[in-house]
């Protein structure tokens, strides 16, 4: 058995609208990941792989193999796709370094990829929905009705008005804006303004379009390998703690919206593995495909007291240069939301900026212990991991 | 559920024996007690507004009905569910009494109608 697994190469696409395929996309991807890595394509044992929705944007499935197939790997090694919504790379990675830690394999890759912006956005709404019950999507419920119940349930538990609470919602979109104008490979790379976030279209009172991510076209690998095999790569990134949970499906049976106990869950067993808990954490990267999620997150996994989460943007604190810089890439909101290719984002991001070969904005203090929160559906699937450099 | 001149008179649940849960998906276990005495219930759809989001960009199947209200009530029985009120609804409040009106063949989601 390997006692520790490391992430030892990392590669990403532009996020965005992509002219290839996914497979195509993901190939690139993997390419500066085993490059960064030194290592050679053939040495890879195992292909685990994150995507959400080739059935219905290039209808193709069984993409696993078609992607070694661009490649060009021909050795008949294992791959799999994973599928779990806005969660699918995440699982698809903890799955690899699991692989990894049982002894079965030395060296894998890992990742997702996403190409959806090829068909019209209602249609990817239509598919976006899927991941949704489908008599609750029956009774008109949307993602974005979905974030504005969950912010009126927050804002109704800790007394917030409907002014407030968009006020200091604006304030996370400007930061990750703020972070994202940085990172070369964001959807969006412009900063915006409270006013701007506060004057865009109403989306479902009182989510308002510059409150949530787009939907993106993008991939991300990383290479993992055994303790044996890391020990001799340059800056390996040790995989410390993963934690994976499941949350309510129908959203009528949420007991509380304000909060989520899956987060919760992935979070402390990700802690109790790593023997840390959030105050060991120098950065994070979360899921904020709608601000509010953000909130959520800060406070499921600890960073912020119950109902304080809120205000950590207005009061600087998920800044760079705060006490927990959150999303340095720009988060989803501009870094954007390659849906099945989003948590290896995050991981190869975070693994970066722990390196300190991050090429966008760096935290002010040294970071050596990050933790990213990938959250598929309606908070239906959760996946935490805690990456440290030492 | 069952209709009457378009109208639901009664909607399925499922209730556990032991600590009287109920929900509007099937289960085989109660996911408040564990208990496995889950059984068909019906309610006469009468209850109140628990939380509720009006959509401004809707789906296919609610194209040209935008601005409705999704709304989210508890029935009598304790069951959650939900449905929807045409419009941006303005004399709409948490614990607003409500109840379900009709069945929309055309999206498979209940109407719902304040009372």
């Amino acid at each position: 058995m390997s006692k520790k697994v490391a992430i030892i190469g990392t590669g990403m696409t532009k996020s965005g609208t992509s002219p290839v395929s996914s497979w195509l996309l993901f190939a690139d991807a993997a390419m500066e990941a085993v490059n960064e890595a030194g290592i050679e394509l053939k040495d890879i044992q195992a292909l685990h792989i994150g995507n959400t929705y080739s059935a219905f944007s290039e209808s193709q499935t069984n993409i696993s193999p078609l992607v070694l197939s661009a490649l060009g790997i021909t050795n008949n090694i294992a791959c799999t796709r994973y599928e779990a919504a806005c969660c699918s790379s995440s699982l698809a990675f903890r799955q690899g370094y699991l692989n990894i830690l049982s002894g079965r394999y030395e060296l894998l890759l890992a990742g997702g990829t996403e190409r959806l912006r090829a068909i019209p956005g209602s249609a990817v709404q239509e598919a976006m929905a899927t991941s949704m019950d489908q008599s609750e999507r029956n009774a008109g419920l949307t993602f974005g009705a979905y974030w504005a119940l969950v912010a009126k349930a927050y804002a109704c538990k800790y007394g917030l008005s409907d002014e407030r609470l968009q006020e200091l919602l604006a304030e996370i979109s400007v930061k990750n804006h703020y972070h994202g104008s940085f990172n070369k490979r964001a959807h969006f790379q412009k900063q915006v303004t409270r006013d701007d976030v506060l004057n865009s279209d109403v989306v479902s009172p009182p989510i308002k379009l510059l409150d949530c991510c787009p939907f993106s076209d993008g991939a991300a690998a990383l290479v993992l390998a055994s303790e044996d095999v890391a020990k001799n790569c340059k800056n390996p990134i040790w995989i410390e703690g993963s934690g994976q949970a499941s949350g309510s499906f129908h959203i009528a049976e949420i007991e509380d919206m304000s909060t989520n106990p899956a987060i919760v869950r992935a979070a402390n067993e990700a802690y109790k593995q790593a023997k840390l808990g959030p105050e060991d954490i120098d950065i994070a990267e979360l899921h904020d495909c709608v601000n509010i999620h953000e909130v959520l997150q800060l406070e499921a996994a600890g960073f912020s007291e119950k109902g304080t989460g809120i205000y950590s943007a207005a009061e600087r604190k998920t800044y760079f240069d705060g006490e927990l810089p959150v999303s340095l890439s720009g988060g989803l909101k501009t870094r954007g939301h390659p849906v099945g290719a989003t948590g290896a984002y995050q991981l190869c991001e975070l693994s970066r900026q722990l390196r300190g070969d991050w090429d966008g904005k760096n935290a002010t203090k040294n970071a050596e212990i990050g933790m990213a929160v990938n959250v598929g559906g309606t908070g239906t699937v959760v996946t935490a991991h805690i990456l440290s450099k030492n | 559920m069952n209709q009457e001149s378009g109208q639901v008179t009664s909607v399925e649940c499922f209730k556990c024996n032991d600590c009287e849960n109920v929900t509007l998906s099937p289960k085989k276990l109660c996911p408040k007690c564990g208990s496995k005495a889950v059984e068909k219930t019906t309610s006469e759809g009468k209850g109140k507004v628990v939380n509720f989001a009006t959509v401004f960009f809707p789906p296919d199947n609610y194209k040209g009905r935008e601005p409705y209200t999704s709304v989210l009530i508890q029935l009598s029985n304790g069951c959650k569910l939900f449905g929807v009120i045409e419009g941006e609804v303005k004399d709409i409040n948490l614990g607003s009494p409500v109840k379900v009106s009709k069945y929309d063949e055309n999206t498979g989601g209940f109407i719902f109608e304040l009372v």
